[in-house]
């Protein structure tokens, strides 16, 4: 729920939704007859570049402090904000030249919209972001977070070709292109992928593209010991093959399907042409035993979307990269909280084995790395670089897992 | 102060390539501060006799001379630092340089700057094999991380055709490419951390994006800024495991659109190869021809090499499948490897393409520019139409995978004539480039030489953003002056708003 602060009297709202209004039109207000009284915070939908870059011009100018949206649902957590801007009606494919292996859309797609549309050209965007297929690509870019096939792709920066993003100086930057190898001038994409807003709101993002593989699945192995199931991961996680995700799950509640009994599971998903996926498995079970389960095709898929959507619904969160070395010992706190309190239906621990990128989900970050200290040179770097994008300090310069 | 006129889409007449390109005479840095250097890398490691300095007044864009005022060599990170503060404090530029084989002029010495050279940080600091990662100073060499990684059956992904001498630090600098990026991507995939000296001669380490630090994507930023941003001293990086098998066809056609067919239907059918690479006549001229010859018959128009690599399990399915499509395509002949000495020879044209062109003319322009793939085909025609029309020998070797094109234009810079029809041929090039949905430079950077052109595909507010960017790393513009951005837009300049 996203409350403007106390003291923001409810003229206040009724002016910023009427200046939104006039800048964007009728239509660039999400909810133009507000029955609630006083109204929530202003949601405002531009429709192009240009009139997301009017509108932060004139939000500067008002001083508003503004919060992107990623599919427009509000943030995860209670933020002090007078106006919530939403890509949601920048959506479609802008460009999209199959041969190439490249497109360009809106923002305000869908991950989920998109793959139907790649599907029908035999093609993949390999991104599975946590909260699976329904979060906007512009969130999805703003919150930068790799997901379970991070290790084979890398994340969302490693597929981005290019962006338009309206700043908060009112300007309407085209960052990059849509060729696969570009490298004409400073890196401002990847800067931007993972800045959750702090730069202003992503319009339009163009990716490359990968071939859907012919096969897909995935491989489950399920125990009850932490300890066991953490080194069977880690064994896995030797072998020299290109899986396309591999990680460790405690889970106990969430939308997993049910793992047969067994607190953990490890889960491997290969892809690719029938020979070599059926290679690659073979090896796997040869190291791991026979898995619980197998899963084919659709199964497959389904099954990454429904973790990845199970990891976006989950509050809180907590992310810390060790070294996958390290993931055994980091891996002890949850199976003695796991063993320890049977009660404990909640908690959930996630880990790509080979990338160490591990989530706590819906418990603290006991057990996780304290976070290291962000040296005085980097912050001074931080905050000249958001001054470049937003001079008065409306977009949010820091934030937590705030896309939903 | 308003911003200044949107750049026009054209290049100035004086774009680039006069003959030979030297700056006024060397600039001697006074004594005090040559002995504040040697204080603190030692007597031998800083370079200040004008003979010395020849080697490092040029790197791989051999059309320009810029002599240092001196060259220094840090033994260490905290060396590095040190050296960086001396010269912040003393108002000085510098340039940091890896093995000089840039060819872009990103390594040049503009302004008089100090070179400061990462010889000397040649270690492998660790090998983390079990988590297939490797940290590194700047110096070590592409090449050499690859050959310490592979008894561990790992390898460095990113392989730019200079890897037996470029440098990692440079590598991070120009975020560099090579002929397998079409599978593995290029170089800002595989840092996973950076350590470096920022322009005022603070030492730091770049964070990721982190939402729970609320950092961005330093590391990402930096990989790729050329130079402008500090010097690297420390580059951490992923290592992959060698790919179980490797599969290697070379296919010769009768003509550059026949190739491009063939590349254009292997990426439609799904099949994603490790590397597709096509040469055409001239370059295999000039490779039979010189001790580099790989036996293709030298009336072969295009020859193209494709390599799959992966798990064993499918590779000679693949294999089968892209061999049926060249020559179906049209090829002539296809000719396939699978072990390492096979292979070897099929890349051996490819690789030694640049090395043999030298035979043919004194003067060789690589250029670099990235195409859609869809649009190869036409661009390749219209790029043979302006070499015929300019009376230049145009020899094309490129990425075609990744459309990234490197037309060649041969010449002698001794003749005026010839000189200016490549300058005029090459800049008309540019402009089919980007008019194609391109861009003007896929993987050798903009240094001195594509500066000029950057405003023909960057905007002008991006332009304003990236100089606005640079100045908050390096406010007083001494750290690689006068690359990347056109000097209007580099801190200093009037039309940047200063970012208080």
């Amino acid at each position: 729920m996203v409350m403007p602060e106390g003291e923001r009297v409810h003229e206040d709202i009724h002016r910023i939704r009427h200046v939104v209004a006039s800048v964007l039109g009728p239509e660039g207000l999400r909810d133009p007859a507000p029955t609630a009284e006083p109204p929530g915070p202003a949601v405002a939908e531009p429709g192009s570049p240009d009139e997301a870059a009017a509108l932060l011009r004139r939000a500067a100018e008002e001083g508003w402090r503004v919060l992107p949206l990623g599919a427009g649902l509000g943030p995860a957590e209670p933020h002090p904000v007078e106006l919530l801007v939403s890509p949601r009606r920048m959506g479609g494919v802008v460009q999209y030249e199959p041969a190439d292996l490249t497109l360009e859309v809106g923002a305000g797609m869908l991950l989920e919209e998109l793959d139907r549309e790649l599907a029908q050209h035999g093609q993949w965007l390999p991104l599975l972001p946590p909260g699976g297929g329904a979060v906007t690509l512009g969130g999805l870019v703003a919150a930068g977070l790799p997901g379970a096939l991070a290790a084979a792709y890398g994340g969302p920066r490693d597929q981005l070709l290019g962006l338009t993003l309206a700043d908060a100086r009112g300007r309407v930057l085209t960052l990059g292109g849509r060729v696969v190898k570009n490298v004409a001038g400073f890196d401002l994409v990847r800067l931007t992928c993972g800045s959750r807003g702090a730069l202003g709101l992503i319009c339009r993002i163009s990716f490359r593209l990968h071939p859907r593989p012919a096969m897909d699945r995935t491989l489950i192995w399920a125990g009850d010991d932490g300890s066991e199931m953490g080194a069977l991961g880690r064994r896995l996680a030797e072998l020299p093959l290109p899986f396309a995700a591999l990680e460790i799950h405690a889970h106990r509640s969430g939308t997993l399907p049910d793992l047969d009994g067994g607190r953990w599971a490890v889960t491997l998903r290969a892809v690719g042409s029938e020979p070599a996926v059926q290679r690659m498995l073979d090896a796997a079970a040869e190291m791991a035993g026979t898995p619980v389960r197998c899963l084919d095709g659709r199964a497959s898929e389904d099954f990454g979307l429904a973790a990845a959507q199970d990891e976006g619904a989950a509050r809180p969160q907590h992310r810390r990269r060790v070294l996958p070395t390290e993931l055994g010992s980091l891996l002890d706190g949850p199976v003695a909280a796991m063993d320890g309190d049977p009660g404990d239906q909640s908690a959930a621990v996630v880990a790509d084995l080979r990338t160490g990128m591990v989530r706590r989900l819906r418990a603290q970050d006991g057990g996780l790395p304290p976070l290291p200290r962000v040296q005085d040179g980097v912050q001074r770097l931080h905050s000249g670089l958001r001054r470049v994008f937003d001079p008065h300090g409306i977009l949010p310069g820091s934030w937590r897992d705030g896309w939903s | 102060m308003g911003p200044p006129a949107p750049p026009s889409g054209d290049v100035g007449p004086t774009a680039f390539l006069p003959p030979s390109v030297v700056s006024p005479a060397p600039v001697s840095l006074p004594d005090s501060l040559l002995r504040s250097l040697r204080a603190t890398v030692g007597h031998r490691a800083v370079l200040s006799d004008p003979e010395r300095l020849l080697v490092y007044e040029s790197d791989g864009l051999t059309q320009y001379r810029f002599p240092p005022a001196a060259v220094v060599l840090p033994g260490s990170a905290q060396e590095v630092r040190d050296v960086v503060r001396i010269l912040h404090d003393a108002g000085l530029p510098y340039v940091a340089r890896g093995a000089g084989t840039g060819l872009s002029g990103g390594a040049l010495a503009l302004d008089g700057a100090v070179v400061v050279a990462t010889t000397r940080l040649n270690r492998i600091l660790e090998l983390d094999v079990a988590n297939r990662r490797a940290r590194v100073q700047p110096g070590v060499i592409n090449a050499q991380l690859t050959r310490a990684a592979a008894p561990h059956g790992l390898y460095y992904a990113p392989d730019p055709s200079s890897q037996s001498a470029c440098t990692l630090g440079g590598n991070v600098a120009e975020n560099s490419g090579g002929p397998h990026c079409l599978k593995y991507g290029v170089t800002n995939r595989y840092v996973t951390a950076l350590t470096v000296v920022l322009p005022d001669g603070e030492m730091v380490e770049l964070p990721t994006a982190d939402p729970e630090l609320g950092t961005l994507d330093l590391v990402g930023l930096f990989v790729g800024s050329e130079g402008c941003f500090g010097i690297a001293v420390e580059i951490e990086v992923e290592l992959l495991p060698k790919p179980e098998g490797v599969r290697t066809l070379l296919a010769l056609f009768d003509s550059l659109e026949e190739a491009g067919t063939a590349v254009s239907t292997i990426i439609g059918k799904g099949l994603l190869p490790a590397a597709l690479e096509i040469m055409d006549r001239a370059t295999i001229e000039a490779v039979e021809d010189s001790v580099f010859a790989a036996g293709i018959p030298r009336d072969t128009e295009a020859a193209l090499v494709v390599e799959f690599d992966g798990v064993e399990g499918g590779l000679d399915a693949e294999m089968s499948e892209a061999r049926g499509v060249c020559l179906t395509s049209g090829a002539r002949e296809v000719r396939t490897a699978s072990t390492a000495a096979d292979r070897d020879a099929l890349w051996k044209g490819r690789k030694k393409a640049f090395g043999a062109m030298g035979r043919i003319a004194p003067d060789l322009l690589v250029q670099d520019a990235t195409v859609p793939r869809s649009r190869l085909p036409e661009v390749l025609a219209r790029i043979g139409e302006i070499g015929g029309r300019y009376r230049l020998r145009v020899a094309n070797v490129f990425h075609a995978g990744d459309g990234n094109l490197h037309p060649n234009l041969l010449f002698d810079r001794n003749d005026p004539d010839e000189l200016a029809r490549v300058e005029k041929a090459s800049r008309e090039i540019m402009a089919v480039c980007i008019a194609a949905g391109g861009t003007i430079t896929g993987e050798h950077g903009v240094g001195l030489d594509k500066r000029p052109y950057l405003p023909m595909v960057v905007p002008h507010p991006v332009l304003e953003a990236m100089g606005q960017v640079k100045a908050v790393f390096d406010p007083s513009g001494r750290c690689n002056p006068g690359k990347v951005l056109p000097d209007e837009y580099l801190p200093g300049a009037k039309s940047v708003p200063v970012v208080a």
